[in-house]
């Protein structure tokens, strides 16, 4: 905890974080527009003192959509990486202590998962299935729960072959609670930290699917919309990119500040405390 | 790469009575510490094999389910590993791990738990063991670390304690008192031990019997006295020259020339054969098989076996 103070860019990340968790969690409360009132008799302003980040084309107030879409961005970013880190870590952590023929198989099915085509695969997800906020979560996190798998099938790996493994064993524990009560606690700092570094990541993907269309659907906002929007009247009206895509980098900066941040102050190999 | 099987242990067969306490004795390499891993199925297999039978307490220990085996380790059977550093779960506190077994084989509620377990730290000896059994392992030191893994096994007045090197760790005072302590528990609860050990003088001041070990297989099984006294294979032999006695005149240590053979290798006859000043021409296909040669004393040397006195 102390050495993750210690690390100025890591703290002014989670400070930076939480006001905008804060803003988007209370975004009704924040704006008295709603995020889909249009207006096309202004059409799109720059700023004023009605709308302090503008409007957009259809005279929907800028700001309110920013807040309104970090609810959805950051929804989608925690729960998705959430599935990512529950499936992954089970089926890392699985793998890893049984070892031998099961752990080739397990493996080998994540080898060929990681193989496929992550857009194609959403396509057509998002083609047989309605397109809805909890098919985006699970889509995304059924691809991202990979590299967490094997991030945690090497950890287990090498866990089990611990002396303190073997005495646990010997003193009759069962194998389900050796896994949750001795093995867990031990990789929960590469987990947290990759975890960290996923939310990012999803976010980003959450991005790039709306920004195809696949996501989110208007009038609802994301920020991944918002660049989308942004994007299409760049020339005419830079400020409906330029907000939205800084706060989206800024988020991803300081994500990955805190996910560089908590591997430091987790690492066993620096001296404890 | 290399590849093939390292036979780690060899042909061994042992009985060891209720309250007997059993020295196991060989160098390292000699396959003492994967025979009592052995004993209770503690090797991931595969990559590793056991064949043969283990019986404790009327159980076919190799062939019997994972719930009854769990039943009996930590409980019945308990093991002391080898270097206490490592034996413990580096991110949980030492109440954690103390009380684990306690719960899960006595059925005890978590105070009842820790207050057994800071009892059974206060009798191997740690100093303020309520406030320091929530320490973490790395508060602690390699010495009080073995004593509290040597609580951990002795708190469960198990029938069985294997103990792979328990007291090297620690000064002589301290080994004194351990050892004080099991002697108590074995005339109170007839609690057998087998104790592996290369110090041959807690061998003779507390084993009842003894067992010598190399390159996995057994070459000498006597009573103690009978042991020292009477040894019967070159092999012991050199292990009792080996140690350094007072009053020696000599400007050099002896040791045991050449060095133990390769695990992997399958050559018949004696393994000891090239460092035996006293080795025959027959000895090198011989049959190392442990013979009876005198009052519960047996040997695998077969110059032994044949009744002759080499010393």
């Amino acid at each position: 905890m102390r050495r993750f103070v210690r690390n100025r860019a890591a703290v002014v990340s989670t400070l930076f974080l939480a006001v905008m968790l804060l803003l988007s969690l209370l975004a009704p409360f924040l704006s008295p527009y709603a995020y889909d009132v249009q207006d096309l008799a202004t059409g799109a302003v720059f700023s004023n003192g009605a709308h302090w980040l503008g409007t957009d084309i259809l005279g929907r107030d800028l700001f309110t959509r920013i807040l309104y879409g970090g609810r959805v961005s950051f929804a989608v970013g925690i729960c998705a990486t959430f599935v990512s880190v529950v499936i992954g870590v089970s089926w890392g952590a699985v793998a890893g202590w049984i070892g031998g023929r099961t752990d080739a198989v397990m493996m080998r099915f994540v080898d060929i998962v990681y193989a496929f085509p992550f857009t194609i695969f959403v396509i057509i997800l998002m083609v047989f299935f309605n397109r809805s906020l909890l098919l985006l979560f699970l889509a995304i996190g059924a691809v991202e729960w990979l590299t967490m798998a094997r991030i945690v099938r090497g950890q287990v790996l090498a866990l089990r072959k611990r002396e303190f493994i073997e005495a646990a064993i010997g003193a009759g524990l069962s194998h389900p609670y050796i896994i949750v009560r001795h093995i867990l606690p031990n990789i929960a700092g590469p987990v947290v930290v990759y975890a960290t570094l996923t939310i990012p990541s999803v976010m980003l993907l959450e991005a790039f699917l709306s920004f195809l269309g696949l996501g989110v659907q208007p009038p609802a906002s994301s920020w991944g919309i918002l660049i989308r929007e942004g994007a299409e009247s760049m020339e005419a009206y830079p400020w409906l990119l330029l907000y939205p895509g800084i706060l989206l980098s800024a988020t991803l900066f300081s994500l990955n500040f805190i996910g560089d941040g908590l591997r430091d102050a987790v690492d066993p190999r620096s001296a404890k405390e | 790469m290399r590849g093939g099987t390292a036979k780690a242990v060899r042909g061994v067969s042992l009985e060891l009575d209720k309250g007997e306490i059993l020295g196991i004795v060989g160098e390292s390499g000699s396959g003492k510490t994967v025979m009592a891993h052995s004993l209770i199925r503690l090797l991931q297999q595969p990559p590793a094999r056991i064949s043969g039978n283990v019986l404790f307490e009327q159980k076919e220990l190799l062939t019997c389910s994972e719930r009854d085996l769990r039943e009996i380790r930590g409980n019945r059977i308990c093991m002391i590993f080898q270097d206490p550093s490592a034996s413990f779960n580096p991110y949980l506190r030492l109440s954690k791990q103390l009380t684990e077994a306690l719960m899960l084989h006595r059925d005890l509620g978590k105070k009842e738990a820790l207050a057994m377990a800071v009892a059974a730290l206060a009798e191997t000896g740690i100093p303020d063991p309520s406030h320091r059994i929530h320490s973490y392992p790395h508060e602690f030191s390699g010495g009080m670390l073995q004593r509290a893994m040597i609580a951990m096994a002795l708190m469960m007045r198990p029938s069985l304690v294997l103990a792979d090197e328990p007291t090297t760790a620690l000064d002589v005072t301290v080994q004194a008192q351990l050892l004080n302590l099991m002697q108590q528990l074995r005339e109170k609860y007839g609690m057998s031990l087998m104790f592996i050990t290369h110090n041959l003088g807690i061998v003779a001041g507390f084993c009842d019997r003894v067992m010598v070990m190399y390159a996995g297989r057994i070459m000498e099984s006597a009573p103690v006295e009978n042991l020292f006294t009477a040894t019967a294979h070159p092999y012991t032999r050199s292990l009792v020259r080996s140690v350094p006695k007072l009053g020696m005149t000599d400007d050099r240590l002896y040791s045991i020339p050449g060095s133990a053979p390769d695990v992997m290798s399958d050559a018949i006859g004696c393994p000891f054969y090239s460092r035996c000043e006293f080795h025959l021409e027959e000895c090198r296909a011989a049959k190392v098989k442990l013979e009876t040669i005198g009052d519960a004393h047996q040997s695998a040397c077969i110059r032994f076996k044949n009744g002759e006195q080499l010393w």
